[in-house]
């Protein structure tokens, strides 16, 4: 099984008003706390929208839980002889390709250590005849027929279909802007001189009750948080240590 | 025994005759679970969908495009999914059709008091073959992979389940009763499912589907089953610990919740598609005032008959101003604060007249709506209208609350021109025998002049006079009975509204700060793409002697399912 993410063309350099938002996602990529949630630009920009996608798949995927593994010596220097040799016209500048082929690096390792290394912790193995990092240790890995762990391969999937709706809600996004400013021109005549002052209690109170009625009904939607989380858990059941 | 001989054992056993799939699989599930989640009929579903108009259609369309595009989501999952497919020797045809695609059911009750969280998965497939192969397949790659190191047979009940081992120690547990697959991971769960299984009244209907059926939801495709009893203790520790400003209003929800005898959230999908929560309560729990708003039949309010197609937006109801302010108070009453008729008393009384403010709220009503129609030529703000109906004969409260209105745009009129060198004015015109005043000049954008009149038993107020020159008031009464339309927003005339005014409206947000007029263009362009596969969505009550039902009904541009 080959993966080949390529959400975006980074073949030209990227606009100068997108450089804040890849700062941001680069210091996510080097384990930085960083809120990924879309910033103005990322918002309005499809390409960094796509990037934020790609980015949250990758670091949704190296969240899983798994057991620590060394990194095989010269693995790293691999991959990115394997990338050259994948795009070896492309002529970039350092920094970008500093930047995606650890972008890429990062998703192979995300992708090796959902793959190859998440073994049981311990007991009598079964061969692995197709475990990578077994089979030649010290040559760039090719691409390969591998065996499917299924508890990986589901909880792949379930980020990929969670990730799924974003760019709709994206695009959504503009319609409460929009009812703002357009709620402007047609509002009420101003209130104030017939004692919006007095009315300013009841009203807040009217606008506290949504708030009012979710925080009411947070342990209902608290325990269907925990429901989907258990479902989700209890499908990837077949996964060790899941 | 190796499982596939304990299966076709099991499947051996004859199934009660009248129960359906779901059936099957909700007589296994615990009826006390918190949460149960049921999806039944998928095939059947999946199949109506895809022969409909809207399959045909939706391809072709902006949306359908982009999200056919192959970048989507879902082409992701199918790709990332298809390993697992192969892996198992199986298609995702089989195994939606022959395995998922009669009825799935989850249920969930969480941790409480040192008791474990608790899970149940049941699947009913139509060809039982097929799944148990399935599992056998599935045991052997783990068991093959190292992910399990053993699965064992053991015995409940006369009845057989397995042990999927881990190397760690841990297991999950899975079974098959009566033709229904049940997998967990708390091995007291399958035993007690296999003890569901062995009761001997197999005709008697499951205390699962009883409640989806006095609920109004049992063909819903998909129905999320909330079991009150189970979360009571959460809901009133709620109430306790919480401040004293929210106390009052949580300890209302509590009374509430102690006479909710079920609820469910629900999909439902025919020619078009439903999403609802349906509530069922113990009436005579109920706090009197609570219970004549969640219980009983309702009529739809006669503005409905006034409501132009074109709306962008709609919300209708039948209630009277003062009991509608007497709920609205009881909603909000909380501890310290003001209550909402005191500040509302407080603020009208002296422009209505103290004495005469309870007689005039009692007048008006009970039909009452709102709706945003598309704007006039000339103009790309939209029009706003609300109206109410004024009682029969009630001349003088009318009157009074005519004057209460054009005292309020007299204020706001002063309080403008006191502050502005440009001027606003209070104008008057003519529509037969009906007087519209309203504002004029000033900040008010083309098309905006809000105003107000009396027209045919309605007090109006609109932001243009054409739009109360257009109303007509509803010549019938409404009929009792029903689902009762609340709110409609007009996915249509939306879509429409925003492709004929995009430029103007990006430059108009763009101007209040909304962010780059070109960017916001392309946002509006992509919110009406978003729009094109609907016409209308519903917000609709569904009134009954122990509940109520809310649902939001999207009616698709193309039907769900083709016409017979």
């Amino acid at each position: 099984m080959s993966l080949v993410l390529h959400p975006f063309d980074d073949s030209e350099s990227p606009p100068p008003e997108c450089a804040p938002t890849l700062a941001r996602f680069q210091q996510a990529l080097d384990g930085e706390p960083v809120d990924l949630t879309p910033d103005e630009h990322a918002a309005s920009c499809p390409v960094c929208r796509e990037r934020l996608r790609a980015l949250s798949v990758l670091i949704g995927a190296l969240a899983e839980p798994h057991d620590a593994e060394p990194v095989p010596a010269g693995f790293a220097d691999r991959v990115l002889a394997s990338l050259q040799n994948e795009r070896p016209a492309e002529r970039r500048s350092l920094v970008r390709y500093t930047a995606w082929a650890a972008l890429a690096a990062a998703l192979l390792v995300g992708v090796y250590f959902a793959f190859a290394t998440n073994r049981p912790p311990d007991g009598p193995q079964p061969p692995k005849p197709n475990d990578l990092v077994k089979a030649e240790p010290e040559t760039a890995p090719a691409p390969r027929e591998r065996s499917v762990r299924i508890g990986d391969a589901v909880a792949q999937a379930g980020q990929t279909l969670r990730d799924a709706p974003k760019p709709l809600a994206d695009t959504v996004a503009v319609a409460p802007k929009l009812f703002d400013a357009l709620a402007g021109p047609i509002a009420w005549p101003a209130a104030q001189p017939m004692g919006a002052d007095v009315l300013e209690p009841a009203r807040q109170a009217v606008l506290e009750l949504p708030t009012a009625a979710r925080e009411a009904l947070e342990p209902v939607t608290d325990t269907a948080t925990k429901a989907y989380a258990r479902f989700l858990r209890d499908l990837g059941a077949v996964k060790p240590n899941s | 025994m190796r499982p596939i001989f304990a299966v076709l054992f099991a499947l051996a056993v004859p199934l009660g005759a009248s129960a359906g799939p779901r059936d099957e699989a909700l007589r296994l599930a615990p009826p006390d679970a918190a949460l149960t989640v049921v999806a039944q009929n998928l095939r059947d579903h999946a199949r109506a969908l895809a022969e409909s108009p809207f399959a045909a259609w939706f391809p072709t369309t902006a949306l359908g495009k982009q999200l056919g595009a192959g970048e989507d989501g879902l082409k992701q999952f199918t790709e990332v999914a298809a390993p697992v497919l192969r892996a198992l020797d199986t298609t995702p045809a089989e195994l939606f059709n022959d395995v998922l695609g009669d009825a799935v059911v989850f249920s969930y009750t969480p941790a409480t008091g040192g008791a474990p969280e608790r899970s149940l998965i049941l699947v009913r497939p139509r060809k039982p073959e097929v799944l148990s192969k399935l599992a056998d397949k599935l045991n052997g790659l783990q068991l093959k992979s190292g992910e399990l190191k053993g699965v064992a047979e053991h015995k409940h009940a006369g009845a057989s389940y397995f042990a999927r081992q881990r190397p760690d120690g841990s297991a999950n547990y899975y079974c098959f009763a009566g033709g229904v697959f049940a997998f967990s991971e708390s091995e007291a769960d399958i035993k007690a499912a296999l003890d569901r299984a062995g009761e001997p009244d197999k005709d008697k209907q499951p205390e699962l589907a009883a409640r989806m059926s006095a609920l109004g939801v049992s063909d819903a495709a998909l129905v999320l089953l909330v079991h009150p009893r189970a979360l009571d203790a959460e809901i009133a520790a709620k109430a306790k610990d919480a401040p004293a400003a929210e106390r009052a209003g949580l300890e209302r929800l509590l009374t509430v919740w102690k006479a909710t005898e079920a609820a469910a959230v629900y999909l439902a999908l025919d020619a078009g598609a439903e999403i609802g929560v349906s509530v069922r309560f113990a009436a005579d729990k109920l706090p009197a005032d609570a219970k004549a708003w969640l219980t009983g039949g309702r009529a739809p309010s006669a503005v409905w008959q006034a409501v132009p197609n074109d709306a962008l937006f709609a919300i209708a109801g039948r209630m009277k101003a003062s009991e509608l302010l007497d709920a609205m108070g009881a909603l909000t009453a909380a501890a310290g604060k003001p209550g909402f008729r005191d500040g509302f008393n407080a603020a009208l009384g002296p422009i209505v007249g103290k004495d005469k403010l309870p007689k005039v709220l009692d007048a008006l009503g009970p039909d009452f709506g709102a709706w945003v129609q598309p704007p006039a030529k000339g103009s790309s703000v939209p029009v706003l209208v609300a109206a109410v109906r004024v009682k029969d004969g009630a001349t003088a409260e009318a009157k009074a609350a005519l004057a209460a209105l054009e005292f309020g745009f007299q204020s706001a009129r002063v309080a403008y021109n006191a502050k502005h060198e440009d001027q606003m004015e209070l104008t008057e015109e003519k529509d037969g025998e009906v007087v519209i005043r309203g504002l004029s000049g000033g900040p008010l954008p083309a098309g905006a002049r809000p105003c107000f009149a009396l027209k045919g038993g309605y007090l109006l107020v609109a932001s243009a006079p054409d739009a109360i020159r257009a109303f007509r008031a509803p010549a019938a009464e409404p009929k009792p009975g029903g689902p009762v339309p609340v709110a409609r927003f007009g996915a249509t005339a939306t879509r429409d509204y925003l492709t004929a005014h995009a430029s103007t409206l990006a430059k108009f947000l763009s101007a209040t700060g909304a962010g780059d007029a070109k960017a916001l263009a392309e946002q509006l362009a992509a919110l009406a793409t978003v729009l094109e596969p609907f016409e209308k969505v519903e917000l609709l009550a569904h009134g009954g002697t122990n509940g109520l039902r809310l649902a939001l009904r999207a009616t698709t541009t193309k039907p769900l399912r083709k016409e017979k």
